[in-house]
């Protein structure tokens, strides 16, 4: 599902050059639960917005879902992006301005889905994720856990085909980051691709496999379990 | 998708009160202001526009010595009907005098008609006047009829229904009026309250109806069809010469006559200058709006980089993102026009006495107009929404997170650049209005060579009034608190008329301005009679005199000016020179001046009192019981020559108390963009203000690090504004024959209001910041 081959990304300020990723090599099969581990500035995030599709790299190839899709453009990426992926971020990113259903909403309504589609995915979607009591209040208005609810609601609701999750627990409670790492386990064993960076090692042990990175570089990959595709 | 672009919009804005007030605020006054100018500019534009006819005025030059020395419409009666005899282009012709003021009397009472006009039968054929009784066809063909507006017959009959009644004018001819007339619009070149058919003009023996004199008839043409107004003037050079050219070229004289279609008589009269300064104040005062708009748009933005983050995450591209915002804008601004024309709709009747014109509110919602005010809108809300528009959407998903990537547009150069404009328009603005003001100042108490004040004017309105003037002046004498009288033909301000004049040794007339006085003028008005002597009426022979003032000599280079003759049915001695005075508007320089003794036919026209005393009202009942003592038929209207003296300005006074009314908006919102920026900016560098503050800044040392770059900005703004502005009112300026010196003061003022504007713009939020405890601008990271 997922190959890069020698990606490298390199951040250029006036004044130094920053290598975020240094020939990373990497395949994550379909129906994989990934975890991405490593210390602060190792690049997860870097990896994790380039295989997201929201970045491209500097050089070396990415193939997702039989694309080489490295050179890219925005345009292009953007259309893959909204028909294929979903993400889960650390600070939720809920639009505040919108409710919970529309922020929910709002992946179909750029795949342009109609009204009636559109409400029936909501409300299944929230019903799944128990959170169908606060579908119209705004996003300031639910504690860290719900809000984090609502932001996978709106990163599976479109089917997509994998989740990256950047540090999804990382502002929540024990027993809310529980429950987070717990519907994205369900989420793969129902077919669903997952990467994860996170910082914690309990919750990258929910993933099958685990990728540890330092300096932009792949150091490990343990596989916990054989692997069948 | 609409509905969730509208709702994020909506609750966006609810969420930003200040900023979307000063948005909406700042556009709809902005709106508003340009709505009102349109009007007054499609006011302007649509002179005469009612006639169904195309219309020409006959319009003429004469040259004399080659050199033009008159253009105007007004000219000699008989050049119309010979048109038409002689020329087959000329379809028809109507003519009418100039405007009149008599007197009717239908009950004992006289009653004061302005603005009365002879007109030709053709009259209603070829203007459009609405005649709502009366036969059009035959209203004005026989002498002695009279065709009164509405309004004027209610004033002489207190109805309307008077068609086949008789009046008379003046205690002499009596009338039959043969008709009702519409008033007409505001918007005619020709006005008037009442017409007389022109015939009534051959039936009096003094008027002259020739080639050769009578000038005071304005004659409209109408072309056969097909007849270009090219083709016809092309025969006019052959048919003035036959009629009256080849007579005058012994004196050195010739006449060309051209035609102006209507249309375009109001606008080449009226100068362009003001349409042009007010639809340029529209334009700025919109891109003042419009940079408010942008700007806080810009900075407003920033703050919804995480949305546009989340926003292209989830699947948007940038194209759906462009829409997005600038169907926001576009909404915005839509709100605002609504706003603006409804505050359009309030201001037009102040706005109307501002301008002295009606604007016909009506005329904004024809469709025309209504598209101009769309197509408005959205060129406004694009223009605003485009460059958030397409920078935010530019921006990568993956940075859009990011708070510094978010910082960096509140201090980008497209800011700077935008606050500079508003306040070079601004400053500009400040400077035009003080020049403008000076200017007036210095017109309204400019040394005039004469004295205004406390001079009550009296009009000899009934012939029998105009030749008894030394009775008047010896009876108006004896009110106490009259201190001299004079009678003149014309009193100084508006200018004298001008009649053809030669000089002893020269061979060709020129046409020189004329007023005739008694021997109480110099004294009564304070004018210095600088060398010779005065009129004395025990002379006879001073009837045939003159007194020329200083132009007159220097213009005519005579060293020993008295004893020297003048020419003109006869022979005239110089006796006095007088000092210049201005009997004309200041506009124009003072020109050569002859101040006769001898009025032509009917006497003088005016009484003018020195008086000692400001209670006018006292006075005034003494001075009219004096009046109605002498002969209770005479009407008694009165003026004071200082207000007659601010009656010519008046049009200068409402063009400033106009443009500084405009400007005061443009600065006005120039402001309010500016303090609602500072605040945005403000908010966006809370952590850094709550960082500093814990370091140890305190408030005046953290006001001083926000305030200096807007200060800076406002430095850089006057340093553009000055040459424009300077370049702008020079401009204007040249048109005023006496005008001030521009000096350094309207400049160094507009440059401190402008800081002090800014100052106070950015002040209030910046020491709010720096006041705010630190420990919540830390927390609100």
């Amino acid at each position: 599902m997922i190959k890069t081959e020698n990606m490298s990304k390199l951040y250029v300020t006036e004044e130094v050059e920053t290598t975020a990723l240094n020939n990373v090599n990497i395949q994550i099969e379909a129906g994989e639960f990934v975890s991405i581990m490593g210390p602060s500035g190792c690049g997860k995030s870097t990896l994790l917005n380039i295989l997201g599709l929201l970045d491209n790299p500097n050089s070396g190839k990415y193939h997702f879902l039989d694309n080489e899709v490295s050179g890219y453009s925005e345009r292009q990426r953007a259309t893959l992006r909204k028909e294929n992926i979903g993400f889960v971020f650390q600070s939720f990113n809920l639009i505040d301005e919108l409710t919970v259903f529309e922020n929910v909403e709002l992946p179909l309504l750029y795949l342009k889905f109609t009204s009636s589609e559109r409400k029936k995915r909501v409300h299944e979607v929230l019903e799944k994720m128990n959170i169908m009591h606060r579908v119209s209040h705004f996003p300031q208005q639910l504690s860290g856990g719900q809000q984090q609810r609502v932001a996978v609601a709106r990163a599976i609701v479109s089917d997509p085909k994998i989740i990256f999750a950047d540090e999804p627990t990382g502002n929540l409670d024990s027993s809310h980051g529980d429950e987070v790492m717990n519907m994205l386990t369900s989420l793969n064993k129902a077919g669903t691709t997952i990467v994860m960076v996170t910082h914690s090692p309990t919750y990258a042990e929910y993933g099958n496999r685990i990728i540890h990175l330092f300096d932009g570089h792949v150091v490990t990959e343990n596989m916990k379990e054989e692997f069948h595709v | 998708m609409w509905i969730n672009y509208i709702k994020t919009a909506l609750r966006n804005l609810s969420r930003n009160k200040t900023y979307a007030l000063i948005n909406f605020f700042g556009l709809a006054i902005s709106i508003c202001a340009v709505i009102l100018i349109m009007l007054y500019v499609r006011f302007e534009f649509n002179y005469d526009d009612f006639h169904q006819n195309e219309i020409y005025r006959l319009s003429v030059k004469s040259f004399q010595e080659n050199a033009e020395s008159y253009n105007s419409p007004v000219f000699i009666p008989a050049i119309g009907p010979d048109l038409k005899n002689e020329l087959p282009e000329i379809k028809n012709y109507t003519r009418i005098s100039t405007k009149r003021t008599e007197y009717f009397y239908n009950k004992k009472d006289p009653v004061r008609v302005d603005d009365l006009i002879y007109a030709d039968s053709t009259f209603f054929e070829i203007f459009s006047f609405k005649l709502i009784s009366g036969n059009s066809q035959t209203a004005l063909t026989a002498p002695y009829s009279i065709i009164l507006t509405e309004e004027t017959a209610l004033k002489i009959f207190g109805e309307t229904d008077v068609t086949g009644r008789s009046v008379n004018m003046n205690l002499k001819d009596n009338f039959i009026v043969t008709g009702i007339v519409e008033n007409p619009p505001p918007n005619s070149t020709v006005q008037f309250n009442a017409l007389i058919s022109f015939e009534t003009l051959y039936k009096e023996p003094n008027n002259y109806m020739g080639w050769f004199g009578g000038n005071q008839y304005i004659t409209y043409l109408q072309l056969e069809e097909n007849v270009t107004r090219e083709t016809a003037q092309a025969k006019f050079p052959d048919f003035l010469w036959e009629k009256i050219n080849k007579r005058l070229v012994d004196y050195n004289v010739r006449y060309e006559v051209y035609l102006t279609d209507l249309p375009s008589v109001y606008l080449s009269e009226t100068s362009y200058t003001n349409i042009y300064i007010f639809t340029g104040i529209a334009i700025l005062i919109l891109l003042i709006a419009s940079i408010n708009f942008i700007n806080l748009t810009t900075a407003h933005y920033t703050r919804r980089a995480k949305e546009v983050g989340i926003r292209k995450v989830i699947g948007a591209d940038r194209k759906t993102l462009v829409i997005q915002f600038l169907s926001e804008t576009i909404v915005i601004s839509f709100i605002s026009l609504l706003l603006g024309v409804a505050l359009a709709a309030l201001l037009a009747p102040y706005y109307e006495n501002i301008i002295q014109k009606q604007v016909y509110l009506n005329i904004l919602f024809d469709s025309y107009v209504l598209s101009g005010l769309f197509v408005l809108f959205f060129v406004v809300g694009v223009i605003a929404g485009s460059y958030p528009a397409f920078y935010l959407s530019s921006f990568q998903a993956s940075k859009a997170f990011k708070p510094e990537t978010v910082k960096n547009i509140g201090s980008f150069s497209l800011q700077n650049s935008l606050i500079i404009a508003q306040f070079t328009i601004s400053i500009s603005l400040i400077i035009t209005t003080f020049v403008i003001n000076d200017q007036l100042d210095f017109i309204l108490n400019k040394e005039l060579g004469y004295d205004k004040d406390k001079i009550i004017i009296l009009s000899l309105e009934n012939e029998s009034s105009r030749i008894q003037t030394e009775l008047i002046k010896e009876t108006l004498l004896t009110v106490p608190g009259v201190q001299s009288a004079s009678a003149s033909t014309n009193l100084p301000g508006d200018g004298f008329s001008m009649n053809g004049y030669r000089l002893q040794e020269e061979t060709t007339s020129r046409l020189i301005n004329i007023v005739e006085i008694d021997d109480d003028y110099l004294k009564t008005l304070d004018i210095e009679l600088i060398s010779g002597r005065n009129y004395n009426d025990q002379f006879e022979s001073d009837k045939s005199a003159y007194l020329v003032n200083k132009t007159f000599i220097e213009t005519f280079g005579l060293t020993d000016p008295i004893g020297k003759i003048v020419h003109r049915n006869g022979e005239h001695k110089i006796i006095g020179v007088v000092e210049d005075f201005h009997f004309a508007p200041l506009h124009e320089k003072v020109k050569p001046l002859i101040l006769g003794n001898n009025p032509h036919l009917g006497g003088f026209n005016f009484i003018a009192l020195k008086v000692t005393t400001e209670n006018y009202s006292d006075l005034l009942k003494r001075i009219e019981a004096e009046w109605k003592n002498l002969n209770p038929s005479w009407p008694f209207e009165y003026n004071f020559l200082d207000k007659k003296f601010e009656q010519v300005y008046k049009s200068e006074e409402k063009f400033m108390e106009l443009f500084f009314y405009f400007a005061s908006l443009a600065i006005l919102i120039a402001s309010l963009g500016l303090f609602s920026l500072t605040s945005l900016i403000a908010e966006q560098r809370t952590k850094e203000i709550g960082i500093r503050k814990v370091l140890g800044a305190g408030v005046f040392n953290l006001t001083t690090l926000l305030s200096r770059k807007f200060l800076i900005l406002v430095l850089a703004a006057n340093i553009i504004a000055w040459p424009v502005a300077y370049l702008f009112v020079q401009n204007w300026l040249e048109d005023f024959a006496y005008r001030i010196s521009l000096d350094l003061k309207p400049f160094a003022a507009a440059a401190f209001i402008a800081l002090l504007i800014a100052i106070v713009s950015v002040s209030y939020r910046t020491i709010k910041a720096a006041l705010l405890n630190p420990l919540k601008s830390l927390k609100y990271e």
